[in-house]
């Protein structure tokens, strides 16, 4: 990243830092609004596509999400995402469905049985014993693989945002 | 217990920070500013000097001329405007004209000769070598001779010239005069002679059909030589 900066007289450098005051203002807002957009536009999208892909209900999708963008320093940010669902007995699907399960036992509330597919068409139990699911990690194997690129766009804003903002006398490339 | 997963994005790794940058440009400004101060200094200090005069002052004024020399004060000289002014166009006038009236040297001569004759041709006979008595005699009366032909050729190329020009001026004017009131006729005929009226111009025409027309085409324009 190369900075030039062509000042020719007083005033250049006037206007020059009365736009810096302006951008130093308008950083923070401008920041939690990047952030949040590539997060959304970026991150979460891959993160739905490949839900969708291996077979995610919809409801697990319509529950990830971007909680929101901490900014912690001067030059750090988090960006926090959620996925949760849960079932009436308390347990999140979202986070089985991220992390895995082992085989375990279901059992209905009362008054109420589980469906349960089998090859002659449903049948309705009081319990279930689903085998365990295969942990996919969507969601952290996606955050470390768009890490990078997330950083790279987000830069490039970040660029654009200065250069359109402090005038002709300032070249980033 | 959800999902909860963290991205951490760095802010600054666009290598730019603002307060760095507004603290490379207060710096900047400084420096500008400081120059700026200089500058103003120098030059209040640059009219302060040219206030006083001497080697100084003037930037308006004439220059010194090379080899120090200043200009004359012509209100000091005790002459005239018009008696400086007499001498500056008589120098002129010779360096103008010295090729043709003899050089240099034959025009002044010749000044000299018509504002005094007798120490003209004194002077000229002293500037002859004295070698014998029938040569210096011999040679006295040829450059009479030759001085008298410089005169002669001055009047031809300059004097007679002008009076001549002056005279076709006033005699072209009359003609002109007597053409516009009728009094004279002139015909421009075509190149192989011929005189009708679509061809020629016929002033006598002109006269009695279009006399204003006639007017302009006689009217002297160029007064200033009569």
């Amino acid at each position: 990243m190369s900075l030039i900066s062509k000042f020719e007289t007083i005033d250049d450098i006037k206007r020059f830092r009365i736009n810096l005051q302006t951008l130093k203002m308008q950083k923070i807002q401008f920041q939690d609004l990047t952030l949040n957009k590539l997060a959304t536009n970026l991150v979460l999208h891959t993160i739905h596509q490949k839900m969708k892909s291996s077979g995610f209900s919809d409801k697990i999708i319509k529950n990830t999400i971007v909680v929101g963008v901490k900014i912690k320093s001067k030059n750090k940010a988090t960006i926090h995402f959620k996925s949760e669902l849960f079932a009436d007995t308390g347990y999140d699907i979202a986070l089985g469905r991220e992390e895995g399960t082992d085989t375990h036992r279901i059992v209905a509330g009362e008054e109420k049985t589980i469906p349960i597919p089998t090859n002659n068409g449903l049948i309705f139990r009081k319990f279930s014993n689903p085998s365990g699911i295969i942990a996919l990690h969507i969601i952290r194997n996606t955050l470390q693989e768009m890490k990078e690129p997330f950083q790279d766009s987000y830069n490039r804003l970040l660029n654009e945002w200065y250069a359109a903002n402090l005038g002709d006398k300032f070249n980033a490339s | 217990m959800p999902v909860n997963k963290n991205l951490d994005v760095g802010l600054n790794d666009a290598g730019i920070d603002l307060d760095e940058l507004d603290k490379a440009a207060r710096k900047a400004y400084k420096a500008l500013e400081k120059k700026r101060r200089e500058t103003a200094k120098a030059n209040k200090e640059i009219q302060r000097l040219e206030g006083r005069g001497g080697i100084f002052g003037g930037g308006d004024k004439a220059p010194v001329p090379i080899g120090g020399k200043a200009p004359t004060d012509i209100s000091k000289s005790g002459k005239t405007f018009d008696q400086i002014l007499d001498e500056k166009v008589n120098v002129s006038f010779r360096e103008a004209f010295a090729d043709q009236a003899g050089g240099f040297r034959g025009a002044r001569n010749i000044f000299s000769m018509a504002k005094n004759p007798k120490a003209f041709v004194g002077n000229v006979a002293r500037s002859i070598p004295f070698i014998g008595g029938l040569v210096a005699a011999a040679e006295f009366a040829q450059a009479i001779v030759s001085e008298l032909k410089k005169i002669d050729n001055f009047l031809k190329k300059f004097i007679i010239k002008r009076i001549d020009d002056r005279n076709n001026q006033l005699r072209e004017r009359i003609e002109s005069a007597h053409i516009s009131a009728g009094n004279i006729q002139e015909i421009l005929t075509t190149e192989a002679g011929g005189t009708s009226p679509r061809e020629s111009y016929n002033t006598f025409n002109l006269f009695n059909e279009n006399r204003t027309k006639l007017e302009a085409d006689y009217a002297v324009r160029d007064k200033s030589g009569i």
